[in-house]
Order: C-alpha cells, then sequence, then structure tokens
C-alpha cells in the first residue's frame, strides 16, 4: 500500500463527451452512452455486433485534425486534450504547471494500446508481427503534441487496473522524491480485437448493462483517454488527496477473481485502514461473476447493521460509458473526484432491481433514482479488478 | 540513496515446448496445456530453480515486476491470425497474464507491475525494482522472457531470465 499524494489535475475524453463535467453530467442524468455500430467494415465482423461507448468522431477530429489516421495518433491526440484540462486545473488549484522547474514523471496505463493499427495486417510477416509495440508509438506523438519532456517515463500494462497501478507507482515515486509530480495518462480504444475478443468470452452484453442487476447480462466495452496529475503542489481550492492506494495480484484464474473476493477485500482493508468511506465506486463490470464477486467483498465490510456502515453507498460508472479496461480506473477516480467536489452522488440509472441473491444489504446499492447531492460526501473508495487476478484500491477524499 | 545498497541475483532457465511430460506443478493450474509458452515458462523456471537449490523454497519476494519486451504479441497475432476466435487465446493477450500461472502455483498474493517499455522493459523493471529496495520494500523478483517459435506448430524455446533485486543491510 502507498500513501497520500494530491490530486492536482485531472481530465478526461470518454463517450460522454470532453472534460471531467461531461462525464459526471452523463453519469447524474442516468443517461446510456452505449450504441451499436456497423461492424461490417470490421476486419472480422463479430457474429452479434455489440453494444459499445466510443468516443464520438467529431470529437476525435476536433482534437486530431488530420493526424489521427491510425489509433496511435487517434489516441495520443485524446490524451492531449485530457492533459489539457488537466493542467488547467492544476494551474486553477495552485499547483505550479510542470515545466522545467518541476521533475515530471510520466506512466502511460493500457491494455490494447494501438492494436488496431497492426495486428489485422496479414501481409506483415509474423516477425513483425512479434515485435510490434502497442505503446510507444503513442508516448512518443504524445510528448511530440505536448512538448513535454519527463524526468521518467514508463507504460504498465496490468490489465483492468493498470490505472490503479501506476496511479500507485506514481505516489511510489513522489514519496521516494524522485520526481515532483507524475502525470499519469491512461487510454484504450474499441475496436474489433477486443469486440471479438470479449465476444469468444461470452461477456458482451446484448442489451443495456445493469451491474449488480438481476438479469445481468455482462459487458459493454468502451473508450477512453484520461490525464491526472498527483504529487507535490500548492493548492488553493478544495484539495482532492489520493489518502491511499493498495494493487495485488492474485493466482486464482485467469479470467475471474475469487469468488469469495478475499484479494478484493483484503486490498479494501488495506486502503481504508479502519475508515469507513462513505460511497464506494464499485468495479461493477455487469457479469454474473464479477458482480457477485463484489457483492460478497461489500457484505462483509459494509454489511453490517451499524450507524456508520449503513451509511455507505454503492455505485458504478460502466453501465454509463462503458468498461474502459486499463483505463477505467482513472476513470472511476476521476468521478470520484468530481462526485467529491460537488458533493453528489450519482446512481447506477440501468439498474432497477438488485440480484436477490445479494449478501450485501440492497438499499446500500444506488439504483436507478437514487443519486443525489450528499451534503456530507467526504470520501470515496474506487475499487478494481482485471484478468489474471488484479485487484486495485483507492480512497479519495476531500 | 546510494546505488550501491542494492544487490542483484540472476537465474536463466530454457523452456522447451510441448513439454515431454506433465510438468509438476501442472495440477495447480487449470487447463495447464493451454497456457500461453511464456506463462507455461515461467512456472517452470521457478519449479527447476527450486529443485536445484538456486531458489529457497520458502521464497517470497514483496514485490513481482513482469518485464513484457514482447507482451503478448504472440498471442495477439496467434488470436487475430487463427480462423475462430479462441478464448483460451483471448485470456492471454494480456501480458501481466504471463505471471498468473506462477502465482497460482505458488499461492503468493501481493503488488505485481507489468512494465512494458519495449526492449527497454528488463532495464526499466530493473530500475524500479532498485527504488522500491531503497525505500526497504525488497525483496523484488523481475521476470524477463524471450519465446522462439510455436509449441502449436513445432517446438518452442522460451528463455526466462529472473533478477532479484535486494538490499543490502548496513
Amino acid at each position: 500500500m502507498t500513501a497520500a499524494s494530491s490530486i492536482l489535475g485531472y481530465g478526461c475524453v470518454t463517450a460522454a463527451g470532453q472534460g471531467a463535467s461531461a462525464l459526471f453530467d452523463a453519469l447524474a442524468t442516468g443517461r446510456d452512452c452505449s450504441w451499436v455500430p456497423d461492424t461490417s467494415r470490421w476486419p472480422a465482423p463479430p457474429a452479434m455486433p455489440p453494444r459499445i461507448c466510443t468516443i464520438p468522431d467529431e470529437l476525435t477530429a476536433r482534437f486530431a485534425q488530420a493526424t489521427a489516421t491510425t489509433a496511435a495518433g487517434r489516441m495520443a491526440a485524446l490524451l492531449e486534450a485530457a492533459w489539457d484540462e488537466a493542467r488547467e486545473m492544476s494551474l486553477l488549484t495552485g499547483a505550479s504547471s510542470p515545466n522545467r522547474a518541476v521533475r515530471l514523471g510520466i506512466i502511460f496505463a493500457s491494455t490494447k494500446g494501438c492494436i488496431e493499427d497492426y495486428v489485422w495486417d496479414k501481409t506483415a510477416s509474423v516477425e513483425s508481427a512479434l515485435k510490434a509495440d502497442p505503446f510507444s508509438p503513442i508516448v512518443e506523438l504524445f510528448l511530440a503534441r505536448t512538448r513535454l519532456r519527463p524526468d521518467r517515463c514508463l507504460t504498465i500494462s496490468n490489465a483492468c487496473t493498470s490505472a490503479h497501478v501506476a496511479l500507485e507507482l506514481a505516489s511510489h515515486w513522489t514519496a521516494a522524491d524522485v520526481v515532483d509530480q507524475v502525470l499519469v495518462l491512461s487510454g484504450d480504444l474499441v475496436g474489433p480485437f477486443i469486440v471479438d475478443g470479449f465476444a469468444s468470452l461470452k461477456s458482451l452484453a446484448q442489451d443495456r448493462v445493469t451491474p449488480f442487476g438481476a438479469g445481468r447480462q455482462g459487458i459493454q466495452l468502451g473508450e477512453a483517454a484520461t490525464a491526472i496529475l498527483v504529487g507535490r503542489g500548492a493548492s488553493n481550492v478544495a484539495p482532492l488527496r489520493l489518502r491511499a492506494l493498495d494493487t495485488r495480484a492474485e493466482g486464482y484464474a485467469l479470467t475471474r477473481s475469487n469468488e469469495a473476493g478475499a484479494t478484493l477485500e483484503a486490498s479494501c482493508r488495506a486502503t481504508t485502514d479502519g475508515a469507513v468511506p462513505d460511497a464506494v465506486i464499485a468495479h461493477a463490470t455487469g457479469t454474473p461473476a464479477n458482480d457477485a464477486m463484489e457483492d460478497q467483498v461489500y457484505g462483509r465490510l459494509f454489511g453490517m447493521p451499524d450507524q456508520e456502515q449503513e451509511g455507505v453507498e454503492i455505485t458504478a460508472t460502466k453501465w454509463c460509458i462503458g468498461h474502459t479496461l486499463g483505463a477505467s480506473g482513472a476513470v472511476d477516480l476521476i468521478a470520484a473526484a468530481e462526485s467529491l467536489r460537488r458533493r453528489t452522488l450519482f446512481a447506477i440509472a440501468n439498474t432497477s432491481t438488485i440480484d436477490p441473491r445479494f449478501v450485501t444489504p440492497r438499499e446500500r446499492y444506488l439504483t436507478r433514482g437514487m443519486g443525489g447531492a450528499r451534503p456530507a460526501l467526504n470520501s470515496i473508495l474506487v475499487a478494481s479488478a482485471g484478468f489474471g487476478g488484479m485487484h486495485g484500491t483507492a480512497l479519495v477524499e476531500r | 540513496m546510494k546505488p550501491s545498497e542494492t544487490f542483484v541475483t540472476e537465474l536463466f532457465h530454457t523452456s522447451v515446448q510441448p513439454f515431454e511430460s506433465e510438468p509438476t506443478w501442472a495440477g495447480k493450474v487449470p487447463r495447464w496445456s493451454q497456457l500461453d509458452p511464456a506463462s507455461a515458462a515461467i512456472a517452470e523456471a521457478w519449479h527447476q530453480w527450486q529443485d536445484r537449490g538456486d531458489l529457497p523454497h520458502d521464497f517470497s519476494p514483496a514485490v513481482f515486476m513482469l518485464a513484457a519486451s514482447e507482451g503478448s504479441n504472440r498471442s495477439d497475432c496467434g488470436f487475430a491470425r487463427g480462423g475462430a476466435f479462441s478464448p483460451a487465446r483471448f485470456v492471454s493477450t494480456l501480458p501481466s497474464v504471463n505471471l498468473s500461472a506462477l502465482l497460482q502455483v505458488t499461492g503468493w498474493v501481493g503488488p505485481m507491475y507489468c512494465i512494458q517499455n519495449g526492449p527497454l522493459s528488463l532495464a526499466s523493471a530493473r530500475t524500479e525494482a532498485e527504488l522500491f529496495c531503497r525505500r526497504g520494500k525488497g525483496p523484488v523478483c523481475i521476470f524477463g522472457y524471450e519465446t522462439r517459435g510455436d509449441p502449436r506448430v513445432a517446438d518452442c524455446r522460451v528463455d526466462v531470465r529472473c533478477l532479484i533485486v535486494g538490499h543490502l543491510k548496513s
């Protein structure tokens, strides 16, 4: 577990639009950003067209101009837009913008990067495909566009907990005093590769995603690019703190966690250290296995008929902007930050009936219509889980 | 912080696949025969090092790092070019999954960082490991690997390299 660093600024581009406000507004108003694309021109169209949450083309075009003809170019442009927002906020909050006086680290977190740029090219030799690098082209383009010159730069690819792992490493860098601030970038795009992959696992929902719901079917994939600046810096207004972070891997199974959620529970306990958060943004993919596992964990952690625990409310974002894979932890953290700033919680608007088999008292889950102002909202636990037995949690406070 | 405060032990193993017989760790990994070659090689290497006495049976690092210089390219390519999309292939299309079999064999739970900086992955992981150790968060066990061939087509060799980075107590 690593402790305490300040969130100096953040920004994002998601299917909800440009900016953290667009993300929060979609969540708070119950807007499901999914749609069914025309997949007929894909290299390998899936048997059933999926519901996905993509960043609108016109938004990408605005940022990227003519340069985003590749996935790498598109992602770099989206990351730059997210960074512009984060930088502006860091100036507003009083943190000095990264410049030569600030030792800056950059960590890029992603699962598949720009894989769509090369993976379907059957004319390329196997040898060249095996030498492909899905991440470096994105980072290089981002650095060229922004002219940032980091003192330390790394790419993390820890499945869907990549952003949590990157943020943990960022806290480690600042605690070790090798840099003053770390810009954690994360992003993943939706394309045939991951759609066909999740379709092969039969994990995609055909209808709207209903996390923790009685009839939940699976996930919808989403696109996002995020930028979160953490570290040292003066803060003038409503500072947000990443109080603690914890990530851990277990060797239970490749695609799912231990059903009882022992590792996620241990991570939650390490991060909260005995404190009870006001709310939880759950990983909540909408798959039967993930949501049942998380319910077990939250039931044990926050299910007691105790005044403090009764106040804990559980919500989620993936019903709205999709599962953004390596960026999902960062998207959830930004949603948490916006909730804390506004002291308002959003509901899981697609879900009206909680799975009756769940052990957590159902009133803990914020289902449709239950969001709204929470004047005493001060802390949110953000949970994440990923393939290969990865788990991550972060506690955000104002 | 002085660079001399850490020590590094290196271990090597070359795994040839398909295996001639069922590996001794196979019982702990469901559907082990479907594992990506790198995943199987890492689990096998750990077992071999323990058998040879290179690695104490009770060795448990504080942190694992995977220096994924070749990422999951082999699985990515196999999934996209392999005709019918195979769920068994898709679950290996994340580099961090390459450590999952070892974690199943050892029962280890803890922080794991999958670092993918192209050819610089191992050097980057070592730099990070040394930083962890200097902050008293070691030892760190780094795995790197290089795969040649495809066991579904012909013999495949995976060179596994392990760096154990620790802190020298004064």
